[in-house]
Parts: C-alpha cells; sequence; structure tokens
C-alpha cells in the first residue's frame, strides 16, 4: 500500500497518514499497531491526524448539511431525457420479443434496444438541440459510422462533435450490451427492435461489438475523457439500459404505465421502488445524520419532491408513504435522540444496511441482476459523525420531577411558561415525519400550555390575571389526586394594544432556504404585519455571514415596503446570530415606544453558529435588554439545526416566548390569533408557589416545569427572573397529589427534627385543615418595579376525574400524553387509549380545532410506540 | 401490451419489466443517494464554481444512465468520482483557455473558505469555526495534486487504490503524497494556533 521504504520517524511515514484513513490491511497492519504501542511519537502522530481527519471529515459533513439540489431547469432537463426515451413504443411485435426473449439474458438488452433511439433524442434535446436539428440528426446516426469516434472530435465544440460524442457513448453502451448478453443474436435482436421503434434509428446497422469482459469494465472506459471508446465499429444506436433507464425521475406513480407501455412488461411497479428508495434514504440520512443538519431536513424541506417532478416512490414525503425518521447515533452531546434520519421506507421495507431484493434463484434467471445490487449501503460512503460538530438539534436534559414529601419541601415554587415550541415539534415530528419525538424534546408544559382553556380572567382592571383551581381523582392512579393550577391573564383586543415597535430579527443563513423555514419566516411575518397599525413600527434585520439592516424602522401602514423587504429575504452563508442581536436591540432602542411594546421578534432555525456563540453571553444581553425594557420573541422553524435548549433559555431569561412555527396554521396562530398575547407582556417575572397542607398532602409532583423550577427562597426575591404573560395567555400547571394517609412512607424519618406530624400542627392548621394548598403568585407590571403578591387557596374535595370540567380533564389528557412520550417513570397506569378517551370527552368548544388535531397526534404516537 | 405469447411464462415476462423498473429505481436512487457528495465534491474541486460543478455532476450522471455496463457495487462510488472529476478537470481545460478564471460561472456558495470573511467579528468566533475556515484556507493552498487528492479521500471516500485508478497516480504515490498533505496541514493548524 505505501512505499516499502523504512521510515524511521513518524513525520515521514505515509503509513501514520493511511493508518488514520484506515487504508492499512493485514500484515502492514499489524506490524504498524505493534510499534505503534510502543513509540509515542507515532501514537502522537496517529492521533493528531486523526483529529485532522475529523475535522476535515465535519467540514465535509457541513458542505452536505447545507447542500443545494441541482438547481431546477438542470433537473427538468435530465428529466425530460428521461421522459423522452421512456414514451412507450407499440410497434414492437410479439415475434421480436419472443425473438428476444429465447436468452433469458435479454431483459436488459431488449430494454436498452427499445428505448435507445427515442434516448438519443432526448439527450440531444438536453442538449439544447431543436426538433430540425434531430431530424437531421436522425440523418447523421444513419451515417454514424462515417463520424470517427475519438477524442479529437469529442472536446471540440461543433454540434457534430457533439452528436459524435453522444454516439460513442451509445456505441459503447451497446457494444457493452452485447457483450453483456453474451449473444451477437441478441444484439441483432436488439438493433431490430430499435430500428422500429423510432425514426432515428431507422438505418442503424447491425452491432458487432467485440468488447471484452475488461473492456467493458475498464474504469479507462468510463474515466470521463470525453469519448475513449475508440476500439469499437459498432454503430446502432442502441442506448444501453432500457426506458427505465431514461426514466429514473419518472415520479413513482408513473412507473406500471411505463412498464405497461412497454411490450415485455406485465408487472406494474411493485414495490421494487419503494424499496430501492428505502435504502436510498437511509444512505442519505446516515451521511445527513453525522453533520451540521440532519437528513430530516431534506425530506422535511422536500427540495425535490412534487415542485421538481420527481417525488420518488415512497421515498419521499408526500410519495405513497411516507419515510419513517429513526433515531441515529449522533455528533455533539451524545444525546441519541439528538439526529433523525430516514430509516426503514414507509413500505415496510427494512432498510438493512445489507439488502438484497432477489432471492439467489430468482436472479438465477436474470444474470444482468447482480449488477444492480448497488442497493447495499456500504459504510464505505457514510460520513463519519463528525466529533466537533453541532449536529441535529439540540435539546437539553429533562428529568420528570419526583415526588416531594410535604414534611420536608412543603413548598413548590415555579416561574411560569407560556411557551409553546415543544407542542408544535411534537407535532411536527408525529405528522410530518412519522417518528416519535426524543424524550427531551418533550416538555409538559409547553403541551398544555399550547391548548386554549376557557379559564375566567380577572374582573377588575387592576389585577393582570386571575387564578383558577380544580382538583379531581388522578387519572392515572385511582390513588392519587391531581391538582390543577391555572392563570389567566387579561385579554386586551387588537384594536385596544399599545403601539408596538418590533425588530424582526430573521436568519438567513444557507440552513434557512427550505420550504418550511425562510418563506414561513417570511408569510408569518407578512401576517403579523398584517395585524399592525399606523402608529407601530417594524424594522428588519437579517443576519447570516454578517448582520444587516435590510428594513429601517417603518411605520406599519407602509405594508408594501415592509413587504418588498420581506420579499427581498434570500437565504445563504452562515448565521452570525450575535452580531445580529446586538444590531436588532440597538434599533428597537433607537425606536423605543415609552409605555408601548417594544420587542425583538427572533426567527430561525437553530443556532446562533457564529459570533456570540455561548448560550451565557446571549443569555446576558438579553436578560440585559429585557431590564431595559426591550423584550425577545423567539420563533423557531424547521428542524436539524434547532439549538432548542438556547432558544428556550434566551426567551425566558429575555421576558420573552417561545414559539415553534412548524406550519402557516401555527403562524396563524401565533402570530394573529394570539399576537396580543405575543406582543404584549402583561405581566413579567410571575413566579407561583404552591404551600401544601401537611395534613391532607402526604407528597406531591410538579408534572412538568422541570426547568423552571425555582428554590422557596426566590420567590420573595425580586432580583430572581422569571417568565412572562401575555394578554390572554393561560397558564396551566398540573400537580399530582398523594393523599395524606395513603402512602407507604418511603422517605426515612428524620430523627433530630421536630415530627412534623399532622397532629404537631393541628392548632395552626385547624383554621385552614380543608384547604388542602395555597396558591401565592408574585409578577411584576411589565414596566418593571416591585413584586405584587397574590394569594388563592383551595379546598379539598373529593371530586371523580369523570365529573372535573372538560378543561381539567383535556388537559389531564395531554399531560398524560406528554408522560407516556417521556417514557416518565411516573406515568403509572396512563396509556394512550386512556389519554384519547379523556381527550375525545372533553375537546369543548375548540375554536381552533386544535383539541381534534391533538387526537390524532395521540393514534399517531400510538401507531409508531 | 404485455407478453402473452403462451411460449413466455408470466415469470419471464415479469422479468424482464422488473429488470427496467429495477434499473429505474437504481438510478434514481443511486442520483438521489450521490447528488449531494457529487456536488459538494464537485464544488470543493472547481473552488466554488456553482454551475461548473452542476455541469459536471449533471454529466457524471447522464453518463452513468447511458453506461450499460453499470459499475458493480465496490466501484459504484469511485465511478462516479473519477467521472465526476475527470468533467471538472475537462472544464478546467477548455474554459481556461477562453475565459479568465473567476469570469463566469461562479457563484459564491455559502461556507466556502472565502465566507468566513472579514465582516465576522473574529473575536467573537468560537473556535470551531476559526479551525474550520483555516483549516479550508489551507487545503485551499496545498500543490495541486495533494489537494485534489484530499476531496477526492474526504469527500469521495475512495480508498487508495481507487484513487490511484481515478487519478492515474500510483498506490504508494497517493500515500506518500495524501500523507503530505495531512503533514502539512497538521503543522501549520498547530503553528497557527500557536501563534493565536
Amino acid at each position: 500500500m505505501t512505499s516499502d521504504k523504512k521510515y524511521n520517524n513518524a513525520m515521514d511515514d505515509p503509513r501514520v497518514t493511511a493508518y488514520a484513513f484506515g487504508q492499512l490491511e493485514g500484515q502492514q497492519l499489524r506490524e504498524f499497531e505493534s510499534m505503534l504501542s510502543s513509540n509515542p511519537e507515532y501514537a502522537a502522530a496517529v492521533e493528531n491526524t486523526k483529529q485532522l481527519v475529523n475535522l476535515l471529515e465535519a467540514d465535509a459533513a457541513h458542505d452536505l448539511a447545507t447542500f443545494e439540489p441541482l438547481v431546477q431547469d438542470r433537473n427538468q432537463s435530465l428529466e425530460k431525457v428521461m421522459q423522452m426515451s421512456a414514451a412507450p413504443d407499440d410497434k414492437f411485435s410479439e415475434a421480436e420479443i419472443s425473438v428476444a426473449k429465447r436468452d433469458g439474458n435479454s431483459w436488459l438488452g431488449i430494454a436498452a434496444a427499445m428505448a435507445s433511439a427515442a434516448a438519443l433524442i432526448g439527450v440531444l434535446i438536453w442538449n439544447g438541440y431543436d426538433v430540425q436539428t434531430i431530424d437531421a440528426l436522425a440523418d447523421n446516426t444513419s451515417r454514424a459510422d462515417e463520424i470517427v469516434v475519438s477524442d479529437e472530435l469529442s472536446s471540440a465544440e461543433s454540434n457534430s462533435a457533439e452528436l459524435s460524442k453522444q454516439l460513442s457513448e451509445l456505441q459503447s453502451a451497446n457494444a457493452a450490451i452485447a457483450q453483456e448478453s453474451e449473444q451477437s443474436e441478441l444484439a441483432v435482436a436488439s438493433s431490430q427492435l430499435s430500428r422500429s421503434a423510432t425514426e432515428a434509428s431507422k438505418s442503424s446497422a447491425p452491432v458487432t461489438a467485440p468488447v471484452t469482459n475488461e473492456q467493458a469494465s475498464n474504469t479507462k472506459n468510463f474515466s470521463g475523457q470525453t469519448t475513449t471508446i475508440t476500439n469499437q465499429n459498432s454503430t446502432a444506436s442502441n442506448k444501453p439500459a432500457s426506458s427505465a433507464a431514461n426514466a429514473p425521475f419518472e415520479p413513482a406513480t408513473q412507473l406500471p404505465a411505463v412498464a405497461g407501455g412497454i411490450p415485455v412488461g406485465t408487472g406494474g411497479a411493485r414495490g421494487m421502488g419503494v424499496g430501492n428508495n428505502g435504502g436510498m434514504m437511509r444512505g442519505y440520512g446516515d451521511m445527513m445524520g453525522g453533520g451540521y443538519r440532519s437528513a430530516e431536513d431534506y425530506a422535511g424541506g422536500a427540495p425535490y419532491s412534487g415542485e421538481k417532478g420527481y417525488g420518488a416512490a415512497g421515498g419521499y414525503p408526500g410519495g405513497p408513504s411516507t419515510p419513517r425518521p429513526t433515531v441515529a447515533p449522533t455528533g455533539e452531546g451524545g444525546l441519541p435522540d439528538d439526529v433523525l434520519y430516514f430509516g426503514d421506507p414507509g413500505s415496510g421495507h427494512p432498510a438493512e444496511p445489507k439488502r438484497r431484493f432477489e432471492s439467489e434463484s430468482r436472479r438465477k434467471d436474470m444474470p444482468g441482476l447482480d449488477r444492480f445490487e448497488i442497493l447495499e449501503t456500504k459504510p464505505s460512503y457514510y460520513y463519519p459523525l463528525p466529533k466537533h460538530g453541532s449536529g441535529g438539534d439540540s435539546y437539553a436534559e429533562i428529568t420528570d420531577n419526583a415526588f416531594q414529601k410535604v414534611t420536608t419541601n412543603p413548598l413548590s415554587t415555579f416561574s411560569i411558561d407560556v411557551d409553546t415550541a415543544s407542542y408544535s415539534k411534537m407535532r411536527m415530528m408525529l405528522q410530518q415525519y412519522n417518528r416519535l419525538p426524543p424524550a427531551n424534546a418533550v416538555r409538559i408544559e409547553e403541551l398544555l400550555n399550547y391548548f386554549e382553556y376557557d379559564y375566567e380572567g380577572p374582573g377588575e382592571a387592576d389585577v393582570p390575571f386571575a387564578a383558577n383551581m380544580e382538583l379531581a381523582s388522578c387519572p392515572w392512579n385511582d390513588k392519587h389526586k391531581l391538582a390543577r393550577i391555572a392563570i389567566k391573564g387579561k385579554e386586551i383586543e387588537n384594536s385596544q394594544r399599545t403601539v408596538s415597535n418590533l425588530v424582526f430579527l430573521l436568519d438567513v443563513s444557507g440552513s434557512m432556504n427550505e420550504p418550511n423555514k425562510l418563506p414561513l419566516v417570511r408569510r408569518g411575518m407578512e401576517m403579523l404585519v398584517g395585524q399592525l397599525g399606523e402608529n407601530d413600527r417594524v424594522a428588519i434585520v437579517v443576519y447570516a455571514g454578517a448582520a444587516g439592516q435590510v428594513l429601517e424602522s417603518t411605520t406599519a401602514d407602509n405594508k408594501d415596503v415592509i413587504f418588498e423587504a420581506l420579499d427581498r429575504l434570500q437565504a445563504g452563508g452562515s448565521t452570525n446570530g450575535g452580531q445580529g442581536i446586538q444590531l436588532a436591540y440597538q434599533i428597537a432602542r433607537d425606536h423605543f415606544i415609552k409605555g408601548g411594546t417594544n420587542r425583538v421578534i427572533l426567527c430561525t432555525d437553530g443556532d446562533f453558529n457564529v459570533g456570540t456563540t455561548g448560550t451565557d453571553q446571549l443569555v446576558n444581553i438579553v436578560e440585559q435588554e429585557a431590564k431595559g425594557g426591550v423584550f425577545l420573541s423567539v420563533l423557531g422553524f424547521g428542524t436539524g439545526n434547532l439549538n432548542d435548549a438556547m432558544l428556550e433559555a434566551i426567551s425566558g431569561r429575555g421576558d420573552g416566548n417561545y414559539a415553534f412555527i412548524d406550519t402557516s396554521t401555527e403562524a396563524h396562530k401565533v402570530l394573529v390569533e394570539q399576537l396580543s398575547g405575543t406582543l404584549v407582556a402583561i405581566a413579567k417575572d410571575v413566579k407561583i408557589q404552591i404551600e401544601f397542607n401537611p395534613a391532607l398532602v402526604d407528597s406531591y409532583r410538579l408534572i412538568g416545569y422541570e426547568n423552571r423550577i425555582l428554590a422557596a427562597e426566590d420567590f420573595a426575591d425580586d432580583t430572581k427572573d422569571a417568565g412572562e404573560i401575555g394578554a390572554g395567555h393561560t397558564v396551566t400547571a398540573l400537580y399530582e397529589i398523594v393523599p395524606a394517609g395513603t402512602a407507604e412512607q418511603n422517605v426515612t424519618d428524620l430523627k433530630y427534627q421536630p415530627q412534623n406530624k399532622p397532629e404537631v400542627k393541628t392548632q395552626e392548621a385547624n383554621e385552614f385543615q380543608d384547604e388542602i394548598l395555597t396558591l401565592k403568585l408574585r409578577y411584576k407590571a411589565p414596566e418593571g418595579g416591585s413584586s405584587k403578591l397574590l394569594e388563592f387557596p383551595i379546598k379539598d374535595a373529593e371530586n371523580a376525574f369523570e365529573d372535573a370540567s372538560s378543561d381539567f380533564r383535556f388537559a389531564a389528557a395531554v399531560a398524560e400524553f406528554g408522560m407516556l412520550l417521556r417514557n416518565s417513570p411516573h406515568r403509572g397506569e396512563a396509556s394512550f387509549e386512556h389519554a384519547r378517551s379523556a381527550a375525545r370527552g372533553s375537546l369543548g368548544e375548540d375554536r381552533l380545532g386544535l383539541r381534534a388535531e391533538f387526537l390524532g397526534l395521540i393514534d399517531a404516537a400510538k401507531r409508531l410506540k | 401490451m404485455a407478453v402473452s405469447s403462451s411460449s413466455k411464462s408470466p415469470l419471464e415476462a415479469e422479468t424482464a419489466s422488473d429488470g427496467e423498473q429495477v434499473r429505474t429505481a437504481w438510478l434514481k436512487n443511486v442520483f438521489e443517494t450521490y447528488q449531494p457528495v457529487l456536488l459538494s465534491y464537485a464544488r470543493r474541486m472547481t473552488r466554488g464554481k456553482q454551475i461548473w460543478a452542476e455541469e459536471a455532476v449533471q454529466e457524471t450522471f447522464l453518463r452513468l444512465c447511458r453506461q450499460s455496463a453499470k459499475p458493480d457495487d465496490d466501484h459504484l462510488r469511485a465511478w462516479l468520482f473519477t467521472v465526476c472529476r475527470s468533467r471538472v478537470i475537462d472544464m478546467h481545460r477548455t474554459e481556461h483557455s477562453t475565459l479568465p478564471d473567476g469570469s463566469t460561472g461562479i457563484v459564491e456558495v455559502a461556507h466556502t473558505a472565502a465566507n468566513y470573511d472579514s465582516s465576522d467579528l473574529p473575536e467573537m468566533q468560537i473556535q470551531r469555526h476559526e479551525e474550520q475556515q483555516r483549516l479550508r484556507a489551507l487545503v485551499e493552498q496545498l500543490p495541486e495534486r495533494q489537494r485534489e487528492l484530499l476531496h477526492l479521500k474526504i469527500h469521495g471516500q475512495l480508498s487508495y487504490r481507487q484513487m490511484a485508478e481515478a487519478t492515474g497516480i500510483s498506490i504508494s504515490n497517493v500515500g506518500f503524497l495524501l500523507h503530505q498533505a495531512m503533514r502539512t496541514l497538521r503543522e501549520k493548524l498547530t503553528s497557527d494556533e500557536a501563534v493565536c
């Protein structure tokens, strides 16, 4: 492999590199490895080189992640070639077919012959020849033997050279067919067939094609020197491989028609395409999985599907079956769920790495077939997972809250969270990718808060929100109770909304160039602008390689100006979110509206790749700005790159909200239906503290809000930031409660503590003994100042789950579903069936149809589980 | 339409039809699978000339469609990269004489080295990106043959033997040149880091 020369240092020894590339084998490998173990210099060099290989491969993976498919007209022209030649021709007589088919090997040859001339025309059309030229070419074809195929000619610029090039390739192909069929009889038959097939090949001469095996498979033959086949004198214009060869980009649905149009075909598309595409997707996914963006982008963004005209059989969304994303091992963080790739196709063909699609005996009848076993997706072209890459979506780890003993932890404190991103993300995974979301992507509080609940708002104007509580038995554990804590923010009509000063901060990096990203951002922003009036202001900042302002702060009555700026947006470049966010805040401050809504709306598919990248740094900026009165809303788009944890962190700390926009319906919900909530904060730093009564409660567990938990002492600490609540927002939290006297004692009694037995407290508890818990709320006005405290006690009650309000039952069903998706250790007897029937019976008014949609998600998850 | 001759068994008829479909599916599969890698390889080879890269990739696939002697499993990847490479080289040969480099067809794509330009705030860039940016620049500076082999290796994932076949360079020379390339990169990366 490498030179035999002995090297005495690692610097000069090519084996170091060969080893790092996995190119050493056998004796050489053993020798090298034994030396490696004893020679630290070599070991270091190898280590270094491997790191470099990783770096280079990560970079290549990055390329793939930003891969843009062939431009449309190229695709179309390629397609045209294929379709032209795929046109069925019914001139074949059965006699000819039977001649051709006498030989078992003939399948390829026949197929080849049939489409040959048409293929030639197709090729020429691709090259821009018009019909007349093609006619002329047909003549030329008949004189093909006059055209000497040579390198000189083929490299010349003239049309005829172009033709000769095409021809020579066809010849070579034909020759190869002849060789492949090993029967000149067949070759003749082929050319006869092709003669009758089209005008163009009418005068093709019969073939004699003395090509040896070596010649056919010699890499030089396809080394790309434009035309290298000079050793044949075959002149038939036979096209190598069949109509099928020319129709690789046919939509799958047309396959049966194509097959039917060809005399030798009886079978329709029999799932082969499906299997193949499954295999393809798999290979694809593997390549992408390690990249900076996962394969799901490709399918999700459907860069090739319908619009490009070759939706593939089964492999693509929109095709007859949906690919099923499955979990791939991942890059950074090592969370196995981070990256998606497409595994088996929806058809159920397993996409094993090695997949043969014909049995041994069957293949004997079709010798040509073994040439097609390319489906085996060899690891050799998988892109390795980059060690340094920030591949795929990243989620912060979530550990379900555990049960807390009331005796030791009577207080439960958390910050509210009105985000909904986790729900839309989960929905996207289930609906569009047919895949269960990773557990860490499921934040139950965001699932709960995604829905509208008909809670009563605050009556009087001096409180920004009202509290609602309800208690009933717990559906997944009949010994337990479920308490719902809910607050409802004051509604503000869009017309009553305070004046807004908005800065759109839009990510236009290359990865945004997907149908479900930038176009959706554009649509969403247009919807939002549509809601604004002449007193509102909008500015647009984009960031990619460098940040820039594309629209100065403009009053929203100039909608055409704003729309035009949105239209001009184009994706390209890498991300410098840090710079962009600073610029956006700068503009927001410059146009600050006192007493109004001052907000930066960040739309991104992911990371702030370049610039102020550390989450902490960004959070600092955002937090500082929020103190100055400029809030942040984060709208997440697409997948593959989404740094969910960071987006959650910066929106949460920046007194903002975080929504994930997966569809334009969702954009409408967030930016039109609930615009006031999105834009107008009615209170900030809203904290909830629950005090449980040990006389009635043994232990409790907050469902969800894992990353919103505060220490008890933070409740009254006004320097501790917490979530904001927008106009009309509702916040719902559920506690699972173990009533006193029912639980087994699994917490060790504390020896030195005063015995916190209920009787000890009897004296004080008397007055409140029928209260199971008290809800305490702290909040600040949006402008800041010191916090205000509200208290709401709730009395114990024996309420069957079935008798609870429909909002309660629906929320419980959502939580149950979330626990199942998270595989929560506390899910008890939760089941999809139960969640579904509970949700089914509590749809309520369902103004936006969201609850009904939820039923579908339960079904989808149940199928996938 | 379908073969109905009594001498033909249905199985045989189906076989032919299957063959076409297998072929169709196979081509489609190959196209979809390799398009991204080939394009990114070609883009690197052409130093970011998107149009050339696309041209080369398109031609590669057309050629595959016309190819009857299909390369077998092991060789497909090598075949595609070999053809694609030749196309790029051909283009360089013909285009160079007529057009000054850079006058046409150059679409700077995101993420080539040039994209990480000075408008980024260097002090804010995280190390990974600096590293990658440096690395790209360094790869670009490698001697032509080394650069080319490296792209074939990294993007094409070809074996030494396949690279030797593709380029006409002997295997041991491939090993030597690649090692040179890797050594240079390692050294420069380390010395750069020391400077920073």
